[in-house]
């Protein structure tokens, strides 16, 4: 049903790329605008853990934004930063100069939130691969800037249909190995993993009390966690599947977001969600297709 | 030419994407089980061999496929709660601190991955003043320098003494409970 309503809204005629660049964008900048006047707790060089401390951790060769502010050393470093971080995903959910932009904010993300790792989670690797997506795929071509200026053609439905496939691939391993490596514990087959999850207590300062529920219900809500994680591979290949088990995926993200506060990555996952299976390209070309008169000059 | 790069390019990366949750669905599975064959433990060290080269980590790195997928798998762990009490100089105690002062709820999730370094202080059996590894020196480190952090933030404080407690979950919420696993009194 959720899927059906989605597909009634006017956004049907656009391609894939429109949402994932607009999407990344937005996320992007709530990445580093949730955080507020926390952000130079964790990300600054007198920050609340010594820089040398953290440097430790970093296991590439990409500096951490602390090495930086370090060697730029102005006491405006982070006036500057957040402008140029709100500027690039502005740019970016415009498309103007979109491949360019993608890949600076990409930098300065991993830079930001990922080169030191200690202070990173879910939501900041999947708002990199949406990033690295933006750069990879031709998303200056949908609804952008660039596509007016240079008076671009849309991406061919051939270039669309393997953009997609190869998000969802991604997104199919992402969920297969994650409900593979649940499996191997015992908790999401007793239902000892819901219980915890709902008690945590950094996750939830409300504390659900679901102590009223029945234990096999909370064994069932495990195993089916488990179950539309490691079956999730099967929308590649069952068309029919796709709409009540890609809503059950959204049902289920927006749940976490609910009783885990983890609403950012929640937000990430049903934007990915959504750029790969709705929106859809067939595959089937049109042999009479022909391109347009600019393309072919 | 155009579909060959384009079909090496999506080996690559869905290659390495396939590497590393291999790798670590494997150290998921092996872990509580005492034969590993000797097949895969083979395939595994040459996997780890090549994916040492730089170039390969800096591409994982930059597009977002360093980490295994395993949220929250295979269990859901306990959470390591901090606590931060801040003396004065006639060591009276004039705060207490449950984080260092988090505004919002986005910080608090991160906060709550950071402090799962703590786990290695689990280890610390006998309460030594000592760490017995690296990494339970490296959990203290990071404790003592939080602390310092929060004491210099007010120029009256002039102790700090921080506690880290593991969080138990029990069958109802009335005998949950925090036990103690580190606790040190740090002098500005």
């Amino acid at each position: 049903m959720i899927v059906s309503s989605f597909k009634k809204l006017p956004l049907r005629q656009l391609d894939f790329l429109f949402p994932l660049r607009v999407g990344t964008a937005c996320l992007a900048g709530l990445a580093y605008y949730t955080l507020g006047d926390d952000f130079k707790l964790f990300y600054t060089f007198d920050g609340l853990v010594d820089y040398t401390l953290l440097d430790i951790k970093k296991d590439t060769l990409l500096p951490g934004i602390q090495a930086i502010e370090k060697t730029i050393d102005n006491k405006h470093f982070y006036q500057g930063l957040s402008f140029t971080y709100y500027s690039l995903a502005g740019l970016l959910a415009i498309g103007f100069a979109t491949p360019l932009v993608a890949c600076i904010l990409l930098l300065l993300h991993a830079c930001i939130f990922t080169a030191v790792p200690l202070f990173s989670y879910g939501f900041d690797y999947f708002c990199q691969i949406g990033l690295f997506y933006c750069l990879l795929f031709p998303t200056y071509r949908s609804y952008s800037v660039d596509k007016y200026l240079w008076k671009l053609i849309p991406a061919s439905t051939p270039t669309l249909y393997r953009c997609q496939r190869i998000l969802q691939i991604h997104l199919s391993i992402v969920y297969f190995f994650n409900g593979l490596n649940k499996a191997f514990g015992s908790s999401w087959w007793n239902g000892q993993a819901l219980w915890k999850a709902l008690h945590l207590p950094y996750f939830n300062s409300a504390q659900w009390d679901v102590g009223f529920l029945p234990h096999w219900l909370l064994s069932a809500g495990g195993i089916l966690v488990l179950l539309l994680e490691i079956a999730y591979p099967l929308n590649l290949l069952l068309r029919r599947l796709q709409e009540p088990f890609i809503g059950s995926i959204i049902i289920l993200h927006l749940l976490i977001s609910i009783f885990l506060g983890l609403s950012l990555f929640s937000l990430a996952m049903i934007l990915l969600n959504y750029c790969a299976w709705f929106h859809q390209t067939r595959k089937h070309i049109n042999p009479n297709y022909q391109l347009p008169k600019v393309c072919r000059e | 030419m155009k579909p060959i790069i384009f079909l090496l390019g999506v080996s690559l990366h869905f290659g390495i994407i396939l590497w590393n949750n291999f790798q670590h669905s494997y150290y998921a599975y092996y872990r509580t089980r005492q034969e590993e064959p000797r097949a895969l433990t083979d395939i595994v060290h040459i996997g780890q061999h090549v994916f040492q080269y730089s170039i390969l980590r800096v591409y994982a790195k930059l597009s977002g496929n360093d980490m295994p997928y395993g949220f929250f798998a295979p269990n859901i762990g306990s959470q390591y709660v901090t606590e931060f009490r801040l003396y004065n100089n006639r060591d009276s105690l004039r705060f207490t601190l449950g984080n260092p002062k988090l505004k919002n709820r986005e910080s608090l999730n991160r906060y709550s991955s950071f402090t799962r370094l703590f786990e290695s202080l689990l280890k610390e059996a006998d309460r030594s003043d000592k760490p017995t590894n690296l990494e339970q020196a490296y959990s203290r480190a990071v404790a003592y320098s939080m602390a310092r952090y929060l004491g210099k933030s007010d120029p009256n404080i002039s102790q700090v003494k921080v506690s880290i407690y593991l969080y138990q979950e029990h069958d109802s919420l009335a005998q949950d409970a925090y036990f103690l696993i580190f606790q040190r009194t740090i002098n500005l």
